[in-house]
């Protein structure tokens, strides 16, 4: 490149001198004439280029040309000196630099070859000129000192140790008479080394046996020493089975510079790198439980290590002894108690609970008991039938050996079972005591009689415990079926490692086994793990180790902290209540009412899910079959054919125990009143079979709603009104059967049909009853003092009855459930339907509030709190739990100038339930907000069982009458002997605050907005006169076509009274 | 059930090469910590400086632990971001330092790399972006074996941190 560029530089020159000389007239005398110039220039440059593209052509004439130009010298010259002084910008000086060399060139004349190039041609000039021109009598030319290679070669080895890359003998390496011991060969494991070139390998070895103490570098193989891993110490025995290079932990990913998706931002990455775990298993072996080559040995031998197991797992639970001790410690906590029965209120209620617990406990007790020894008998009925099988089939393919041990029990437990029968009979008997005292007492008297039960079919403790051992000898193998040969479960290696660890580490110990070969890395770690066992090596697997040893507190400590909960929760946005408030410091500056008033705000605005009981036991057939025999027994035992007969308290079952499809509800139809019977006059459409009974027809109409708050009743039994559609074409009452009760009930009664029911549940549910712990109020105001203290003191005197004094509001406040009551005026539309008649109306409104859609309570009855709405609230929810029901109807009763209170109760119908009780002139009606219907005190239909507590908008009364059935019971409440009140006639604040809610709609065609406003002014409601009036107001605007408008205007006034 | 808070900012890098740098942060504890209040992790702003070559960032941190030992105590954990003129981003350093254990204001200093990757890898940066990052981020602030990681140093992250520590004393950790 550099020859052809120069040839060019030389073309350039050389076409310029040819244009120099045609324009050099017209440069001489036009010197200023730039324009010109630059013309000539361009045309200078087509030339070059011409010669450029002609270049590759005419390389050979080029070197012609090169000569031509280089020889005569003197044409050149001549045209050089013209050229030389000629004003041309750069160009004119590079070329100047060209022809200065030319001319000192042409002063030194010399020859050229043909192929000399130019670059030469110039460096042999300068050389030439630099000799010529520094004095040659200061400087002696010498030429470069030089030695031949082979001299220098030979001077070096002198110097130079070079060893030879040749290999080297083993005997030279080794000490004498030593053969190379290579180890690999021997069955050791050895890691492969690093990679060195064999020759490199050779040449240091020569290097090393040159050198003194040169040998001890060498291995008895020969090899020089090396480790596997130069940065390692000692080489890990595990296997490395990650080829790649890098920790996988800090593996690197080239990621492309992307631009963020600003919607899933990069943070989302973070987050998710810190949800990504990784288990790590090393998984020794597989023991299989079932597998389809297993022969009937097999299986049974599975099945049988499984129950072995499940055995073992509940003997170390040891369940029963633990209820054992406990049945202990509750009766030494009665005695004591018993023993100083000075009536008082307190221990009589200690007492009560102790024997409940002791009943529980003691059914909790036979059931494990009984769960035992079912276990242990189906594991001797398996070994029984593997021992038949073993010698039906002639050869045993399990090593299985089951041998039971008796066990000898302690004579001081023995002493204890006996006392623990004395103690129940003791027990009897001060119930029969406290039964007398009345009637609280009552609930105590089936637990007697179950503790009765529980005595006669006690079990006598487990005395025999089953070993199981793998002594048995397998039949030789060449005796067995080729079938068995191929699946033997236990002939698989690894598996008698799990099964016995002290042989396996004293057959580890035997052997000698190399401890670095990775096959054995595990059997190895097993055996250092057995070692260590005696000391202190945990038996778990830790992620952080030595945490547990340093914590300061436990982690329940930390989760019961109610200052981290709060703050926990108001991070969570959960806590709006308390969202500005400062958290207290200390926890028992925290009243424990915040949790569980924000529980059961949370569950009853979530909906709790529901878990299927068989996802929590698994268990319970023993209990079904248990419950099923005595059931058979008692049948066997008790009198065939009874005049009067008795239902029978039956075994209960704990609720948790009972999966899906356990329960049966049985349903018996006792009698029947007033069965429509099939009208044979009509004829219907011929379409329709009539070939059925008339009572298949009406079955159709009973529905029976069961919730699971329902387990509160035992059983139900009683009347129950049958829901007929209105119109029931085609059947007609007979007069006969409903003369007699007709007048007595005054209702529309010849429309209704009753069917008297019995249902239970089989099997029996044992339910849990707790004992709400009543709390501290932080902020104790008289009025919630003296609301505790009656609630406490209601229960003491009457357990099974409910009181509610006070509840929590929509914003978690607690307050006075006559709060709630006041006069709240109904909708207008149903006040104008039956303008003169207020029986109608009263029927209207109660079937309205019956419309408003009811929310089960997810919550359990017995703690103790409650959340109510207002009815306000209620209504404009259109949702409400029954409480809430009859406090909006009783409010719309109070409207109408009627003595109206909310009952609170129980019915066989809805389990806990809220009616209205309305005060007419000679008798009492009992509402039912949830179906409307209307009851008279002394109606044997009225499926209110018990009336337990009132209350109004001024008081709360809790009915201490011995009877409690709304028959019986005087609802007189002004008597105290009969009724005991919260609040006493004059106490002071009962009233305390109240807010009076007026307010109407108004519905209007829209013609302009003065009007609607003038309409609004018309009602008067701002002229109100109270001072903290606070007024509501909504607007809906209805549209119909063709623009037209109905507008709804919702006016209401709060005024709050003092 | 000692409590810590910790209060303060991440004030911005110096020393990157890159200009328009952001920082995304977290904090990781042990498992006997827990948090009460505040957010665990979190991205600044994308600051441009426009005089010196500080990136001020002065995300705010406010955390509220409780723990019930003193293992795990939190680490702070940081990646420096880049974004291009193309608004394309690439990691310019990881960096970790422990939150301190002694309770008052503190000025650190954290220093940052980041993964060299093969030379075809820091040729491809230096020409196109991009670049290589830890497939796993826990590496940050784990001390797994480093040893095989090749990086680069990166700039250096500025953080005020304010703790305040509460019944320490109570468990024999004096402070």
């Amino acid at each position: 490149m550099k020859k052809s560029q120069r040839r060019e530089d030389m073309e350039k020159k050389m076409s310029e001198d040819n244009s120099a000389e045609e324009n050099i007239d017209k440069h001489l005398q036009n010197e200023e004439n730039q324009n010109v110039i630059e013309m000539s220039r361009g045309k200078v440059r087509e030339k070059l280029k011409n010669v450029q593209i002609n270049q590759g052509e005419k390389s050979l004439t080029h070197l012609l040309i090169d000569k031509i130009y280089q020889w005569p010298k003197t044409e050149v010259s001549f045209d050089e000196g013209l050229w030389f002084f000629m004003p041309r910008g750069d160009e004119g000086s590079n070329s100047g630099r060209c022809s200065e060399q030319r001319s000192v060139n042409d002063s030194y004349p010399k020859h050229f070859s043909l192929d000399d190039n130019l670059q030469n041609f110039a460096e042999d000039q300068g050389e030439d000129f630099m000799q010529e021109v520094i004095f040659p009598d200061l400087l002696e030319v010498k030429a470069a000192e030089y030695e031949v290679d082979q001299e220098q070669i030979r001077k070096q080895q002198a110097n130079i140790f070079v060893p030879s890359n040749s290999p080297v003998a083993n005997e030279r390496k080794l000490p004498k008479d030593m053969m190379p011991r290579i180890l690999e060969d021997e069955g050791f494991y050895i890691q492969r080394k690093p990679e060195i070139y064999k020759k490199t390998c050779n040449k240091m070895e020569n290097r090393l046996l040159t050198v003194e103490e040169g040998k001890s570098w060498f291995e008895e193989s020969g090899e020089i020493m090396s480790l596997p891993s130069p940065i390692r110490q000692s080489w890990n025995f595990r296997l490395n089975t990650s080829k790649g290079s890098l920790n996988p932990a800090l593996k690197t990913i080239y990621r492309k510079a992307v631009k963020p998706d600003l919607e899933s931002s990069m943070r989302n990455k973070m987050e998710g790198q810190r949800e990504m775990y990784q288990l790590d298993l090393n998984i020794v072996g597989l023991q299989f439980s079932h597998h389809p080559l297993f022969n009937q040995e097999q299986v049974l031998c599975a099945r049988l290590l499984q129950l072995y197991e499940c055995f073992q797992d509940r003997q170390q639970q040891n369940l029963p002894q633990l209820l054992y001790e406990k049945l202990i410690a509750l009766r030494d906590a009665t005695k004591l108690a018993s023993e100083n029965l000075e009536i008082s209120q307190l221990t009589k209620k200690s007492l009560q609970d102790y024997y409940w617990q002791i009943s529980n406990t003691k059914q909790l007790y036979d059931l494990e008991r009984g769960k035992d020894f079912s276990l242990l008998h189906s594991i001797s009925r398996t070994w029984k039938q593997i021992k038949s099988l073993r010698q039906q089939q002639g050869f045993t393919s399990t090593p299985v050996k089951l041998q039971f041990q008796r066990v000898k029990m302690n004579k001081c437990d023995e002493q204890n079972q006996e006392e623990l029968l004395e103690m129940s009979e003791t027990q009897k008997k001060t119930e029969g005591k406290a039964f007398k005292n009345g009637d609280k007492w009552e609930s105590l008297s089936y637990l007697a009689s179950e503790l009765e039960e529980t005595d006669i079919e006690r079990i006598r403790p487990i005395t025999l415990m089953p070993q199981l051992s793998f002594t048995t000898e397998l039949t030789n193998l060449s005796k067995c079926s080729l079938v068995l040969r191929n699946v033997d479960a236990r002939g698989v290696p690894g598996i008698p490692w799990l099964i016995n660890a002290q042989k396996l580490f004293e057959w580890a110990n035997e052997v000698k086994i190399d401890p670095n070969n990775p096959e054995y890395s595990d059997l190895m770690e097993f055996v250092m793990y057995m070692k260590h066992k005696g000391q202190d090596i945990p038996k778990y697997f830790r992620l952080e180790q030595m945490q547990d040893e340093f914590n300061f507190v436990s982690e329940e400590e930390m989760e019961k902290s109610k200052r981290f909960q709060l703050l926990q929760l108001r991070n969570a946005g959960q806590l709006d209540v308390f969202l500005l408030q400062q958290m207290p410091l200390y926890d028992k500056e925290i009243p424990d009412l915040v949790f569980q008033m924000k529980k059961l705000i949370m569950k009853r605005i979530v909906k709790v899910s529901k878990v299927n009981l068989s996802d929590v036991v698994a268990d319970y057939e023993e209990i079904v079959s248990a419950s099923q025999l005595t059931y058979a027994v008692c049948k066997l035992v008790e009198r065939q054919r009874k005049l009067k007969p008795q239902r029978k308290e039956r075994r209960k079952v704990a609720a948790q125990t009972i999966c899906d499809g356990d329960i049966k509800i049985l349903v018996r139809i006792l009698r029947a009143y007033n069965i429509p019977t099939r009208n044979t006059t009509v004829n219907s459409s011929p379409g329709h079979d009539y070939s059925f009974s008339s009572l298949s027809k009406i079955k159709d109409n009973i529905y029976i709603n069961i919730f699971d708050e329902m387990i509160i009743e035992k059983q139900i039994s009683g009347t129950f009104q049958v829901n007929t559609p209105p119109v029931l074409l085609g059947y007609t009452w007979s007069k006969t059967h409903a003369s007699p009760r007709e007048d007595y009930n005054g209702q529309n009664f010849k429309e209704s049909t009753f069917l008297n029911i019995f249902a239970t549940i089989e099997p029996q549910i044992s339910y849990v009853t707790c004992n709400p712990e009543l709390d501290k109020f932080s902020d104790q105001t008289d009025v919630f003092k003296r609301a505790q203290i009656f609630k406490k003191s209601c229960q003491a005197m009457f357990p099974n009855r409910r009181v509610t004094a006070t509840v929590f509001n929509g914003e978690g406040i607690q307050i006075l459930v006559t709060r709630y009551i006041k006069a709240l005026n109904p909708p207008q539309q149903l006040l104008d339907i039956f303008l003169h008649d207020s029986n109608a109306t009263l029927d209207l409104i109660a079937h309205f509030v019956s419309l408003i859609p009811v929310v089960p309570d997810v919550l359990d009855e017995n703690d103790g709190f409650d959340i109510w709405m207002t009815s306000e609230r209620c209504i404009s929810l259109a949702i409400g739990n029954k409480e809430e029901h009859a406090i909006l109807l009783c409010n719309f009763f109070l409207y109408f100038g009627k003595k109206a209170l909310v009952v609170l109760g129980t019915s066989m119908l809805e389990g806990q339930v809220a009616y209205v009780l309305t005060q007419e002139t000679d008798e009492y009606l009992l509402w039912n907000p949830l179906t409307g219907q209307c009851h008279k005190q002394f109606d044997p239909f009225c499926p209110l069982q018990s009336v337990d507590c009132l209350f109004d908008d001024g008081n709360v009364w809790f009915n201490i009458q011995q009877n409690n059935t709304p028959m019986a019971v005087h609802f007189d409440y002004s008597k105290e002997s009969f009724w005991k009140q919260l609040l006493p006639k004059d106490f002071q604040g009962t009233n305390a605050q109240s807010i009076q809610v007026t307010g109407f709609p108004i519905q209007m065609p829209y013609t302009d907005v003065q009007s609607i406003i003038d309409a609004v002014y018309q009602t008067g409601i701002h002229s109100s006169e109270f001072p903290q009036i606070e007024f509501a107001l909504a607007v809906y605007i209805h549209p119909y076509p063709n623009n037209i408008l109905s507008v709804w205007v919702y006016l209401a006034s709060l005024a709050r009274h003092e | 059930m000692a409590e810590v808070h910790v209060i303060g900012q991440i004030m911005g890098a110096t020393g990157f090469s890159e200009s328009s740098l952001f920082c995304k942060w977290g904090i990781h504890t042990g498992a006997a910590w827990k948090l009460l209040s505040g957010i665990r992790e979190g991205q600044t702003q994308v600051d441009t400086p426009q005089v010196g070559d500080m990136a001020y960032w002065s995300h705010p941190i406010d955390l509220h632990f409780a723990t019930k030992g003193l293992q795990g105590w939190p680490r702070l954990h940081l990646q420096v971001w880049s974004q291009d003129s193309f608004g394309r981003c690439q990691l310019a350093g990881y960096g970790f330092c422990h939150v301190p254990s002694s309770p008052g204001t503190h000025q650190l200093d954290c220093p940052t790399w980041r993964p060299l990757g093969s030379w075809r890898e820091q040729l491809a940066r230096a020409f196109v972006g991009g670049g290589p990052q830890l497939l796993h981020g826990d590496a940050i602030y784990s001390g797994a074996d480093r040893y095989r990681l090749h990086t680069a140093a990166g700039g250096t992250v500025h953080l005020e941190l304010g703790l305040l520590l509460r019944h320490f004393d109570r468990y024999g950790v004096e402070c």
